[in-house]
């Protein structure tokens, strides 16, 4: 038997059965098992090769091509994989990429340390307010010192981890809702100051001009790599295969930062500190008479969410090019509690598909409606669904409103969002409390298991 | 005292008198948020969530009442047009409310003040019979103002004869004995109503009104309640939690439809009348101008105090303390656990909509009508809960009270640091009072250390 032990795998394998881990470090590993490494490697890559023309994935496949230009399903490119090549969705996957760091900070923070935190938006804030101070332009209405971006996108987390160490002596004192509503109050705060700083934040309505992503040694001029600004000409490092404009490469930038800060997230859960977080989340008390410092780890916890939470804060700012202090306020707190919940709480993994769901959702549901408009307007197939759907006028019974102010019951495609938001962290809460993370684990289970149910 | 009495400032009004008014005001703010967090208190003693949804409810409600007293939002949309002027259908003829649709508001006015002290008494209360007697009143009133039948015409005459109808149902029904205190109340509420008339007939309709909107939000409150939180039960607290903040998110959101072009006016019958010459809906004490709507907010919120407390001493009070004391115990002495939490969120639900009515009128709202800013108010009345303490009706009391002072001494008596401390630095002195008494009574004033186990 133990020469079926695979050494370098670290599984035991017996014909038949599921396997099995034989050693600490198998069991820990990032990705414990061979189909999930081949599956995050063909993500990442996909994600990768997204922005460009890459056959198969975003176009066409070349009549050239041997065998695969003759399978007819290929025609427009791999199905599912073909939209993601669709130029629209290259901001909002961008987005997904921002709100996937934040949303992995309040992870550690509140997924693996278990402290309710309705104040992530603030940290955000935080980071975007440095970010802004750090990179913005010198000598204008606002305070700017004109910084490269390995300076201000560090230094967001780092001022916002700084702020974190200072709320955090309240998680200390605070349990639970308590926490949570203290924290909701430092939302409120934020954005107060922010109208008392107008200097740093920006106007109260319209905001400043957020720093851009070009990658600078110091203040010169030419930037050494030029992420925000489009060249499409010559192409990016001079190769023309890879036409790429501003969106793509801070499409490019944002993912690359999301991977580290995964990678980052994934491995302080397995390090003694994210031991200590979960045994505070699971029994404090319990965790402080093994001997795990509560105080400590609860300041380490706020200090790496914040982290999170600012590096996001200053992409999110950076990414939109202009962002009001008040747009850090108590709902995106909240999207972020949804988007924990969503995907299911305490795994990195969990975070990341909860955050594709609810930043996509939107987008989503924008592209329904403008499908059913057409098939409205076409006559297609589906015009009776739209008819029921779309409403016409104040004596049109229909749901859904397509113009941009919406009189009467219909609400408007921006409304139907929120709702739609709102009752999905209902019907998760009930029905799968474990989050889009708890689906995927019951999938995994009914076929590891296969033919038998357990 | 006396230099100070003779003190006066530029606008003609004493130190004394501006400090006294200030004092009201403050109380005011304060009483409407102690009637939120009043409701905030009685869900989270029964069931230990915190409702975030209070906002979205006293929204809800207030919305509610404001399409029961001004169903016209422009003055060629028609009587009738509105969807909740249904109720109105069996009563009212063309044009402006006659005496016998006011005297029909009297009618359910009793009733509903029968059912509630019933309840209040602990007494069985056949639902069937209660149904019949409800349908009784209604083919009374149709009678009286449809076919002459001049006999009907006097309300408490229809109650007596629907209440002898319900009776009569009841008894062969299942042998329920009619509670006198119902017949006691109703009387009460008719002897009250009647005073009340003959100040003003205004007020009789907008009483009957409000009753209503107070009960469509008990049956909200129930709803809401039967479909997301009784699926709950065992689950985490967070997650029951989040869950109202997902209701919360929908609730608004279709709340604020309605008033995001046209605010909606909820027609007080103490506010302002523009048509009647020196109608500034308030009166003058040493100069300084009080609000009638700070009167009102006095009145309901120590009303809604005394109301509370003498509930928890009634029999159904009893089993929701003891329920909120220990679930299983309660359950083997014989309570029954969904009917207690049932009743604390119509109790709940109802005193966010009467703290939602009152927070369109001024301290709060100069507006005098539902925005979309006023489902905001239970954010503003969380600072209360917290510094009472969560599970303390005297703590919502006493903290509603400060926070609104405080709010409103800040931004009294600090108003000349408006350009340090940033326009609208009031609104958070509440989060900023919050956070002070947190740090040295972690469970606010009056709240109940959580005992905590290993």
């Amino acid at each position: 038997m133990a020469c079926s032990v695979h050494q370098k795998f670290g599984e035991f394998d017996m014909r038949g059965r599921p396997k099995l881990f034989t050693s600490y470090e198998a069991d820990a590993a990032i990705f414990p098992t061979t189909l999930q490494r081949w599956l995050v490697g063909f993500g990442v890559l996909v994600l990768f090769l997204m922005p460009f023309d890459v056959p198969l994935i975003s176009g066409p496949v070349p009549d050239s091509w041997p065998v695969l230009s003759k399978i007819p399903i290929l025609n427009d490119g791999l199905p599912f994989v073909r939209f993601l090549g669709d130029a629209n969705w290259i901001r909002p996957m961008t987005e997904v990429f921002i709100f996937g760091v934040a949303a992995l900070g309040l992870n550690i923070l509140t997924g693996m340390g278990g402290q309710v935190s309705l104040g992530h938006s603030f940290f955000m804030g935080a980071g975007a307010c440095t970010a802004a101070v750090l990179g913005g332009a010198e000598g204008g209405r606002f305070w700017g010192m004109g910084l490269p971006v390995w300076i201000w996108l560090p230094a967001a987390g780092v001022v916002a981890a700084l702020i974190g160490i200072v709320v955090s002596p309240t998680a200390v004192k605070l349990r639970g809702l308590y926490l949570g509503i203290v924290t909701l109050g430092l939302v409120f705060i934020g954005v107060h100051l922010s109208r008392v700083w107008p200097q740093i934040a920006g106007d109260t309505e319209s905001g400043r001009k957020y720093p851009e992503f070009d990658l600078k040694l110091w203040k010169e001029e030419e930037p050494l790599l030029a992420v925000s600004s489009a060249d499409t000409e010559t192409g990016w490092f001079g190769l023309n295969q890879f036409e790429v404009d501003d969106k793509q490469k801070i499409y490019m930038f944002c993912l690359i930062v999301l991977i580290g800060m995964a990678f980052l997230a994934k491995n302080i859960m397995r390090s003694r500190t994210g031991r200590a977080l979960q045994a505070i989340r699971d029994r404090d008390i319990a965790a402080e008479v093994m001997g795990v410092n509560e105080a400590k780890y609860k300041r380490i916890a706020f200090a790496i969410s914040s982290f999170y939470a600012g590096i996001a804060g200053a992409l999110f700012g950076s990414f939109l090019g202009k962002v009001a202090g008040n747009q850090f306020d108590i709902f995106l707190a909240v999207e972020f509690i949804a988007i924990l919940l969503i995907g299911g709480a305490g795994t990195v993994s969990g975070a990341l598909m909860g955050t594709f769901f609810v930043v996509i959702l939107p987008e989503a549901v924008k592209k329904v409606t403008e499908w059913l408009e057409h098939q409205q307007h076409d006559q297609g197939f589906f015009e009776p669904i739209a008819n029921v759907l779309l409403t016409e006028g104040p004596g049109d019974l229909g749901p859904i409103s397509t113009a941009s102010i919406s009189p009467g019951w219909a609400l408007g495609v921006f409304d139907w969002n929120v709702v739609i938001y709102g009752s999905l962290i209902v019907v998760f809460l009930i029905f799968e409390p474990h989050g889009l993370f708890g689906i995927w684990t019951k999938i995994r289970n009914y076929w590891k298991g296969w033919p038998f149910t357990y | 005292m006396l230099h100070l009495l003779a003190q006066v400032d530029p606008g003609g009004v004493s130190v004394f008198a501006t400090l006294i008014n200030t004092i009201v005001k403050g109380l005011a703010m304060g009483g409407v948020y102690a009637i939120i967090a009043l409701g905030f208190v009685i869900i989270f003693k029964a069931t230990q969530v915190v409702n975030f949804a209070q906002g979205a409810l006293a929204a809800a409600g207030a919305l509610f009442l404001s399409f029961l007293v001004f169903d016209q939002v422009s003055s060629d949309v028609p009587r009738g047009q509105t969807p909740f002027t249904w109720w109105r259908a069996p009563f009212a003829g063309e044009g402006l409310p006659s005496v016998a649709e006011q005297w029909a508001s009297v009618g359910l006015v009793a009733l509903v003040a029968g059912l509630v002290v019933a309840l209040l008494a602990g007494r069985q209360i056949s639902a069937h019979a209660l149904g019949v007697a409800f349908v009784a009143f209604l083919a009374c009133r149709w009678l009286a103002t449809r076919s002459g039948f001049t006999w009907l015409d006097s309300p408490f005459v229809s109650l007596l004869v629907a209440l002898a109808v319900g009776t009569v149902v009841g008894v062969l029904w299942k042998g329920w004995k009619p509670p006198m205190e119902m017949l006691v109340a109703g009387g009460v509420a008719v002897v009250a109503q009647l005073i009340i008339a003959a100040i003003d007939t205004k007020w009789v309709e907008w009483m009957g009104n409000l009753t209503i909107a107070l009960l469509f939000g008990a049956l909200f409150g129930m709803f809401l309640e039967r479909v997301a939180i009784r699926p709950m039960i065992g689950q985490p607290l967070f997650s029951m939690a989040i869950i109202t903040l997902g209701l919360e998110i929908v609730i608004r959101q279709f709340a604020s439809d309605s008033v995001r072009i046209l605010s909606r006016p909820v027609s007080a019958p103490w506010a302002a009348d523009l048509s009647l010459e020196g109608s500034d809906g308030g009166f003058r004490i040493g100069g300084a101008f009080y609000n009638w709507s700070w009167v009102a907010i006095l009145i309901a919120a120590g009303l809604s105090f005394v109301a509370v407390n003498i509930f928890y001493r009634s029999k159904l009070g009893v089993a929701m303390r003891a329920v909120s004391f220990d679930q299983e115990a309660g359950m083997a002495q014989g309570i029954n656990v969904g009917q207690v939490f049932a009743i604390a969120w119509a109790l709940g639900a109802a005193l966010a909509v009467l703290g939602g009515v009152f927070a369109t009128q001024p301290p709060i709202s100069q507006e005098g009508a539902v925005t979309v800013t006023t489902a905001l108010v239970a954010f503003r009345a969380l600072p209360a809960i917290i510094l009472g303490g969560l599970d303390s009706v005297k703590g919502a009391l006493i903290g509603g009270l400060a926070i609104g002072l405080a709010e409103i001494f800040a931004g009294e008596y600090l108003a000349s640091w408006q350009r340090t401390l940033g326009a609208g630095y009031q609104q958070i002195v509440p989060y900023i009072v919050m956070l002070a008494v947190l740090l040295i009574r972690p469970y606010g004033l009056f709240g109940t250390p959580e005992v905590r186990r290993v």
